[in-house]
């Protein structure tokens, strides 16, 4: 697959040479002349220099063909108007914009633009992490869709003692598998959850951070 | 005549100039810039609205300039992409009613004007200017001076 | 309105643009789509890059005000010198070098700022001011906003 590129940096260079690991073709936009005659020598793609919210420079990298833009300049209007051109001018089949100002995050997506940021991800994983000791796994499933996390029940769990069918459990949340004196137990209704408990949770993502709320007592 | 609540971004030349001309026909308007400075072309003599120093790509720089209530919204800044950006967030995300951007880069304007903003180009307008020139001189078989 | 001359008539006139701002570019690809011979004269190269791809004009880089370079660019087969980059001051001297060393027929200038437009006029230079022109059809479109 095509993938288009658009800024710099040290990251943009990293995520640059991930994608040609992978196979994929790397085009870069970039508007700084220097920053582009050091990229050649450092990666096997293709260098384009100039502003990649202007049309002639996205048709020149070759967008029609492209699967993927991905644009992460430091300014969020460039990301939005390369990202819409894409869309509107190319038909990309996935225009992601990074937006520097969380706020644009959910402003872009209102737009119709796919938009990531980078302090809202990081934000919210290091929160997941520093505030659950007890989690000793967060993977990730179905495209982001479905988390899967091994939660250690402690004394601040308020349901202990108690069956499952009794816990106000979210409804897309699931505990799948309880780990107890290393014997592993399908959960059901009658099921008794105790402090020690190793369970296994799989949530859509939206109802994670409840269900987790739950299992720890936060 | 009503009075409107107009919010103009970029406090240039055009948009100071706008800002002072609105203000004095009773319109409540709300500048925004980044610099500090720029507030200073606006007249203290005929400007009575308010002045927000900021960057407008940032959604709490436009909630800041109460941009929901806001009838009409003018971006003036020097950066194409910053004024279609704007406009675009303040009609599709704020619902203002009636949204204007200078776009000087006569390519984008067409894209903005599918994505159903008013723009306004500089380039063209000029451009147009330009050419009645010529085609006067030539017609004229050389009359202008 | 007035009315564009046929192709026949435009294709016997030569255009020296110089600046090739995105009014410079708008200029040089309008006047030589409709049948122009261009030549465009910048003093950075770069600034080409944004002309489209199948433009039929000269481009040339060079200092506006060298007289050399304007010659060797083809000024004195020009009947039109457009001056339109984005200093009032180097349009007002580049359309005074046209005029008075080279004595080409036509020569306007973008100049943006209206008080340097009206004492340029003096001079005797055609000048093109749009910033007012733009304000106006902000105000114009507004007063059918506060109308409705």
């Amino acid at each position: 697959m095509k993938v288009i590129i658009i800024g710099g940096g040290r990251s943009l260079y990293f995520l640059a040479q991930t994608f040609r690991k992978k196979g994929h073709a790397v085009t870069i936009i970039n508007r700084d002349a220097a920053e582009c005659t050091k990229l050649a020598q450092q990666i096997d793609a293709t260098i384009v220099h100039g502003d990649g919210s202007d049309q002639r420079i996205l048709e020149e990298a070759g967008a029609r063909a492209a699967a993927v833009v991905l644009a992460a300049t430091p300014s969020d209007p460039d990301n939005l108007i390369a990202c819409q051109l894409a869309k509107t001018r190319f038909t990309v089949p996935r225009a992601i914009a990074l937006v520097n100002d969380p706020d644009n995050q959910s402003i872009f997506r209102q737009l119709g633009i796919d938009a990531i940021s980078t302090a809202l991800t990081v934000a919210s994983l290091i929160e997941q992490r520093a505030t659950l000791d007890q989690v000793t796994d967060l993977i990730p499933a179905g495209d982001g869709k479905v988390t899967i996390s091994e939660v250690t029940l402690t004394e601040s769990f308020s349901f202990a003692g108690r069956p499952v069918a009794e816990i106000e459990f979210p409804r897309d949340a699931l505990i799948a598998v309880v780990i107890r004196n290393g014997e592993t137990v399908i959960p059901r209704g009658d099921t008794e959850l105790r402090v020690g408990d190793r369970v296994l949770l799989v949530t859509l993502s939206d109802s994670h951070e409840r269900a987790l709320n739950i299992l720890t007592g936060e | 005549m009503k009075s409107l609540y107009v919010v103009i971004v970029g406090c240039g030349r055009l948009g100071s100039h706008l800002a002072n001309l609105l203000s004095r026909e009773g319109h409540r308007v709300v500048v925004i810039d980044q610099a500090g400075a720029s507030f200073g072309k606006l007249s203290s003599e005929t400007f009575s609205g308010f002045r927000v120093q900021g960057d407008a790509s940032e959604p709490a720089i436009l909630r800041k300039a109460k941009i929901d209530q806001a009838d009409l919204l003018i971006t003036a800044t020097h950066a194409d992409n910053v004024n279609l950006m704007v406009a675009l967030v303040a009609k599709r995300v704020f619902g203002v009613q009636h949204v204007m951007a200078r776009v000087y880069d006569p390519s984008r304007e067409q894209m903005y004007h599918d994505l159903g903003l008013e723009t306004v180009c500089p380039t063209l307008i000029a451009g147009e200017a330009f050419f009645k020139l010529v085609y006067r001189a030539i017609e004229g078989g050389g009359a202008v001076k | 309105m007035v009315p564009r001359p046929s192709r026949q008539v435009l294709a016997t006139h030569t255009v020296f643009i110089t600046g090739c701002t995105s009014l410079g570019a708008h200029l040089a690809t309008r006047l030589a789509g409709e049948g122009c011979a261009v030549r465009l004269l910048d003093r950075v190269a770069a600034s080409f890059s944004n002309l489209p791809d199948r433009l039929q004009a000269a481009c040339i880089d060079g200092d506006p005000l060298d007289l050399d370079v304007l010659r060797c660019a083809g000024i004195e087969k020009a009947e039109f010198v457009l001056a339109t980059s984005h200093e009032d001051d180097l349009n007002a001297a580049t359309s005074l070098v046209a005029l008075r060393v080279f004595g080409a027929p036509h020569v306007f200038a973008r100049i943006d700022d209206p008080d340097r437009a009206a004492s340029y006029e003096q001079l005797g230079i055609t000048t093109v001011c749009s910033p007012p022109m733009v304000a106006a059809a902000f105000l114009q479109r507004i007063e059918s906003i506060a109308r409705e």
